[in-house]
C-alpha cells in the first residue's frame, strides 16, 4: 500500500504558511497510523486515499479559521485593500461597459482618411454648433470657397428615435474617406441619384447591419428605406450611437451641421483655420448676411472628440477650486509613501469617474450645452464635475483617517474629554493605528484658534500593547 | 495640548475588546466527537474510526473544538516515538470547559448517552 503523501503535501499549499509545518506533521503522522490500520484490516488502497483526501477539507477549513472576523476587518483597513478594491471597481466598469468602447473610440485614431484636415464649420458660439448653418450659406461656400476642398452636411434626427439616425449629404462618406464593409471606397456621386429621387436610401453602421442579419431594407420612423451600403466596421462620426445614415440634401432654409475637408495651398500645406474662417466669413458678408451671422468658427473633428477629456479636466479643475477652501488643508510633511498612496488612490477614483461619465452616457463630444446630443453630453459634464468633487473629498477624508506610516485605516475611536468644555480642556476623538504606529487626535470642533487633526507617533516601546496573539 | 495620556485610552480599548465567551452550543457531530474524546479516544484517526465520520469532518471539527477551548492538544514526546520507530502523535483531551459543555450537550442530544458506556 503506497502512502499518498503527495496528497497531503498538495493540500498543505492551501494552509496558511504559519500553520503549515505543524499541520503537515500531524497529517503525515495520522497517515502513517491509518496505513498500518488499513493494512492490518486488508482494506484497499482506496480507503487510504479517501482518508488522505480529507486533508483538503481540513486545509480549506484552516483558511476559514484563518479569515476570522477580526482578520477580515484588519485586512479591510489596509491600504492595499483600498487600492485593490478601487482596481476591482475599474475592472468592473470596464467589463460592464463592454470593454470601454467609447473610451477606445476617443483615444484611438479617428477612422477617416487624413483625419487632421477634417473640420466642422459653425457660426461662432457653443449654441450655434448644435443649431448648424443655413443651407444657402453652405451652397455659397460650395461655389466660392477655395480654402475648403469639399463640404458635406449632417443633421442628427430626433434623439428619442430608435435606432438613432442622422441625415447626411450624398458626399458625406466620400469626404471622410470611409470605405464600405467590403473595403471599397465610397464614390463622390454614388448617392446623388438616391438623394434626388423618390426612393430614399440609407447607409448602415456595420454592427447595426449585422444585427439585422444583413437585410436590404430597414424601417425607420414608420418609413421603409433601401439599404444602399454598409460602412466599414468601427466607423463613427461625433456620436458613436448613430446606426443609420439617411442620404438627403438639406433645403436652402434648413440649418444643418457642416463638415468639410480643408484644401491645400500652393505649397502643399493645409490652409490654416484663420485663413479659412476669414474666407468663409467674407463670402457670407458679400452675400449680405449680417455681421453677427458671418463670424465663422472652424473646429477640427479630432479636437471635438477629445473635448471629452478637456471637459473632464474642466470638471476636475472646478471641483478642486470648489472643495479646497472648504477642507482647511494644511501642507503635510513630505512622506513619499503617503503621497504615492494618495496619488494612486485618487487617480483610480478619477479614472472611475471619467470612464463612467463616458461609457454610461455614450458621449464622446462633450460640452456643457451638448454638441451632438442635448442630454447626455451636458449630463457627462456634470457627472465629471460632481464625480470629481466626490472622489476628491472622499480621497482626502480617507487619507486623513489613515496611519501616516502604514496607510492602514485608523480604528478604535474613543471620545476623550468633556464635550463642549473647549476653553481649558481638549475634547475630541482619538483614533489608533492597529499596528501601533501612532494616534490621531481629532478635535470635537473645528475652530480657527485650535489645532486641526494632530498625529502622535508611538515608538517601539508601545509595540507590546498592539501585539496579536 | 492633550492632557489625557494616550496609553489610558489604549488600555481602555483593549480591556473593552476582550469578550467573555457565551454559552457554547455544539452541533450533533461536534458533540459526538467531544463525547468520543471524553470516552478515551485520543487522536484524530482513533476518533474517526470510533465515530465512523470521514477524515474531512473529524479533523476540522477537532480544530474548531480546540479553538473554542473545549479540547486541548499535545504532541507526544519525540524521544518516545523515536524509540518505538514511529512518528509522534498529536493527542487531544477534554478541558474543564469541554467537560461542562459535553454534559450540557448530552442533555440536548440524549442519544449521545448510549456512547457513555462505550469507553475505550
Amino acid at each position: 500500500m503506497r502512502r499518498p503523501v503527495w496528497m497531503v503535501r498538495l493540500a498543505s499549499l492551501l494552509v496558511p504558511a504559519r500553520r503549515r509545518e505543524e499541520w503537515v506533521r500531524e497529517w503525515l503522522s495520522e497517515l502513517h497510523y491509518a496505513e498500518l490500520h488499513y493494512a492490518a484490516q486488508h482494506a484497499g488502497e482506496a480507503r487510504l486515499l479517501a482518508f488522505a483526501s480529507g486533508s483538503f477539507y481540513d486545509a480549506v477549513w484552516q483558511h476559514r479559521d484563518f479569515w476570522t472576523e477580526d482578520r477580515v476587518k484588519r485586512s479591510a483597513q489596509s491600504g492595499w485593500f483600498c487600492l485593490a478594491s478601487l482596481a476591482a471597481a475599474v475592472v468592473l466598469v470596464a467589463v460592464a461597459s463592454g470593454f470601454l468602447p467609447v473610451t477606445r473610440s476617443v483615444v484611438m485614431p479617428l477612422p477617416y482618411r487624413d483625419a487632421a484636415s477634417i473640420v466642422t464649420v459653425a457660426q461662432s458660439g457653443t449654441m450655434a454648433i448644435r443649431a448648424g448653418m443655413p443651407g444657402h450659406a453652405v451652397e455659397l461656400w460650395r461655389k466660392k470657397s477655395v480654402t475648403l476642398a469639399e463640404i458635406a452636411t449632417y443633421r442628427w434626427d430626433a434623439e428619442s428615435q430608435a435606432p438613432r439616425s442622422a441625415r447626411v449629404s450624398p458626399n458625406f462618406f466620400h469626404l471622410l474617406g470611409v470605405k464600405t464593409s467590403e473595403g471599397r471606397p465610397f464614390e463622390r456621386d454614388a448617392f446623388a441619384a438616391c438623394a434626388a429621387g423618390p426612393e430614399q436610401c440609407v447607409i448602415l453602421s456595420y454592427d447595426f447591419w449585422r444585427s439585422l442579419n444583413g437585410g436590404s431594407r430597414v424601417a425607420l420612423d414608420g418609413k421603409s428605406y433601401t439599404v444602399a451600403g454598409v460602412v466599414e466596421r468601427g466607423f463613427w462620426f461625433l456620436s458613436p450611437r448613430i446606426s443609420v445614415w439617411r442620404i438627403g440634401n438639406p433645403s436652402r432654409a434648413e440649418r444643418t451641421g457642416v463638415v468639410a475637408r480643408v484644401a491645400q495651398d500652393g505649397s502643399g500645406r493645409d490652409f490654416s483655420s484663420k485663413e479659412t474662417e476669414a474666407e468663409l466669413g467674407s463670402i457670407l458678408r458679400d452675400a449680405k448676411m449680417n455681421a453677427w451671422e458671418s463670424i465663422v468658427e472652424l473646429t477640427s473633428v479630432a479636437s471635438r472628440v477629445h473635448s471629452a477629456l478637456w471637459s473632464f479636466a474642466l470638471g476636475l479643475g472646478l471641483a478642486i477650486v470648489l472643495i479646497l477652501p472648504s477642507l482647511r488643508l494644511r501642507m503635510p510633511s513630505w512622506n513619499p509613501h503617503a503621497a504615492a498612496f494618495f496619488a494612486v488612490k485618487t487617480g483610480m477614483l478619477l479614472a472611475i469617474v471619467l470612464l463612467c461619465g463616458m461609457e454610461f452616457t455614450h458621449a464622446t463630444s462633450i460640452t456643457m450645452l451638448g454638441g451632438t446630443d442635448a442630454y447626455t453630453e451636458p449630463l457627462s459634464t456634470w457627472l465629471f464635475m460632481l464625480g470629481s468633487m466626490g472622489a476628491l473629498v472622499w480621497s482626502i477624508a480617507d487619507q486623513r483617517r489613515r496611519c501616516r506610516v502604514c496607510m492602514r485605516r485608523l480604528g478604535m475611536a474613543a471620545h476623550v474629554g468633556c464635550p463642549g468644555c473647549l476653553l481649558l480642556d481638549w475634547a475630541g476623538t482619538e483614533l489608533v493605528c492597529m499596528e501601533g504606529h501612532g494616534m490621531l487626535h481629532v478635535p470635537e470642533m473645528a475652530a480657527c484658534w485650535q489645532e486641526p487633526d494632530r498625529w502622535t507617533s508611538l515608538d517601539d516601546s508601545w509595540q507590546e500593547l498592539f501585539e496579536r496573539s | 495640548m492633550i492632557i489625557l495620556p494616550p496609553y489610558v485610552a489604549i488600555y481602555k480599548r483593549i480591556v473593552y475588546t476582550v469578550a467573555m465567551p457565551d454559552e457554547i452550543k455544539l452541533t450533533h457531530t461536534s458533540a459526538l466527537i467531544l463525547q468520543t474524546l471524553g470516552a478515551g479516544y485520543r487522536y484524530g484517526f482513533d476518533v474517526m474510526e470510533a465515530t465512523g465520520l470521514p477524515s474531512g469532518t473529524v479533523y476540522p471539527a477537532l480544530r474548531r473544538l480546540e479553538q473554542l477551548g473545549l479540547i486541548q492538544s499535545t504532541w507526544e514526546k519525540e524521544s518516545k516515538a523515536l524509540a518505538e520507530q514511529r512518528p509522534a502523535r498529536k493527542y487531544y483531551k477534554l478541558t474543564a470547559l469541554g467537560e461542562r459543555t459535553l454534559a450540557k450537550a448530552v442533555q440536548r442530544y440524549p442519544l449521545l448517552q448510549h456512547m457513555k458506556g462505550a469507553s475505550k
